[in-house]
């Protein structure tokens, strides 16, 4: 699919459609939040087709949208939000992707950059030692059935429970780290083998664990919301659902793909791969994804503790 | 049997040829293997682990990623690099294999998914099975 300039209509400075009128199949028009330039550049790959690809799902309302860091993905592109109307409107795995509910947290801490600049090496260290990373490692802790069952049903406040953070940490995550419609009956035995040593891990590609300092304050308010002042030190955690994730994912893109023709859904792309969200097969994915999601907060709240860890062994217990 | 990797903006494009569809299979166990254990499947080293798969799919396609996506789950669970495989039934919607490998303390990278994207299993013009696969990394 060829998309020109053309093509695209600027309805702001900083947005961009392409109406539905653009391919028979679209059931709403395909947007871009993007200045030209990077339009320009988004436009060197096949991001936008897919972005086309997208606003013909079953059920899409308003548009399919993509944010200013979007790139080609599969099926979706990345950075892609659509939208679809419940109950009976489309679920797709491939939309929430392999690695599901992989996610950003930072913590900050007390120390400015200055004061710790000449203890980077030891920390960089302690943080190796303490955090396990890549290669399909597995962690310091190993899950039993029962422990999984429960990391699946509660995610960050199960490590709370077990002593691997504080509850008051619940208050700053994306719905307090928990999804309550998570069913772990619905994820398979496979996926719960590959996740059982993986918690507290953070596996490889574009996941990481990194010592950051603030460099300039833009918005002196929202700074002081999150707690951050200039040249103060913090810690920012990239990673998702591990092992456990990637094969609920595919686990689901093969079911799916088999039960979408009983509805009479045809997409341009197999990983579009979808079903109306009150099926069967679209709530076993729904609940399981739940799961997998609750996992991810899991994980991120092991690897805050083993930051923190790392951060106490080097600055002391009160740091 | 023919294993290239192209180049990608941020995941793993690998293009396989294969006489026969099996030989394909197979090229693209090994091409994962290549990649999760670097020059592991070229020594000569007596197998230590086996697996079992049974693959349904709805076309050949569709039947050599999630082949090598069952094959990428057991190198997770099982913490082993396969190299060889025996097919045990193999037609265009089913196969039964049998994989064999070692088991390794720890890969060099890690593979989220097989994926379908741009996956094409067909015969190009010197009459050879071929398709890229791309690795979500």
């Amino acid at each position: 699919m060829k998309i020109n300039k053309e093509d695209i209509h600027k309805l702001e400075d900083y947005l961009w459609e392409i109406p539905k009128t653009f391919r028979p199949k679209m059931r709403v028009p395909a947007r871009v939040l993007a200045s030209e330039p990077l339009l320009d550049a988004i436009m060197e790959d096949r991001s936008l087709a897919q972005l086309v690809n997208v606003a013909s799902l079953p059920g899409i309302q308003g548009a399919s949208l993509v944010m200013p860091d979007v790139h080609e993905g599969y099926g979706f592109p990345i950075g892609g939000v659509a939208a679809t109307l419940h109950p009976d409107g489309a679920i797709s795995p491939g939309g929430v992707g392999y690695d599901i509910n992989c996610g950003m947290r930072l913590l900050t801490s007390k120390q400015k950059i200055e004061e710790i600049k000449d203890k980077l090496e030891a920390l960089s260290k302690e943080l190796y030692a303490q955090i396990p990373s890549g290669m399909g490692k597995g962690g310091q802790i190993k899950l039993s059935a029962q422990e999984m069952e429960e990391v699946l049903l509660k995610g960050a406040e199960w490590a709370v429970g077990t002593g691997y953070g504080d509850k008051e940490n619940l208050a700053f995550m994306e719905s307090k780290g928990r999804l309550e419609n998570a069913d772990s009956s619905l994820v398979s035995d496979m996926a719960k083998k590959r996740g059982s040593d993986q918690l507290g891990t953070i596996g490889s590609g574009n996941h990481f664990v990194e010592v950051d300092y603030v460099e300039e304050i833009y918005d002196e308010t929202i700074a002081e919301a999150y707690g951050l002042s200039k040249g103060q030190v913090v810690v920012l955690i990239r990673t998702g659902s591990r092992g456990l994730g990637h094969q609920v994912a595919t686990d689901y893109i093969r079911q799916i793909m088999t039960a979408m023709p009983n509805y009479g859904i045809e997409v341009p792309d197999r990983e579009l791969a979808c079903v109306p969200f009150n099926s069967e097969e679209g709530q076993h994915y729904f609940k399981a994804m739940c799961a997998a999601a609750n996992y991810a907060w899991g994980n991120r709240e092991v690897i805050s503790w083993e930051a923190r860890t790392a951060w106490r062994n080097i600055f002391g217990p009160t740091a | 049997m023919k294993i290239e990797y192209l180049p990608h903006t941020a995941d793993i494009r690998m293009k396989i040829e294969g006489f026969h569809l099996e030989e394909l299979f197979r090229a693209g166990v090994i091409g994962m293997s290549h990649i999760l254990k670097d020059g592991f499947c070229n020594q000569n080293v007596k197998f230590d682990c086996k697996s079992v798969l049974e693959i349904t799919a709805s076309d050949r396609t569709c039947l050599l990623i999630d082949f090598l996506s069952e094959v990428l789950s057991a190198f997770y669970a099982e913490k082993a690099v396969f190299c060889e495989v025996d097919f045990l039934d193999f037609t265009d919607h089913h196969t039964i294999a049998e994989i064999h490998g070692n088991q390794i303390k720890g890969f060099d990278d890690e593979i989220k998914a097989v994926t379908y994207h741009e996956a094409d299993v067909r015969k190009n013009n010197r009459d050879q099975w071929e398709t890229l696969v791309i690795f979500d990394i």
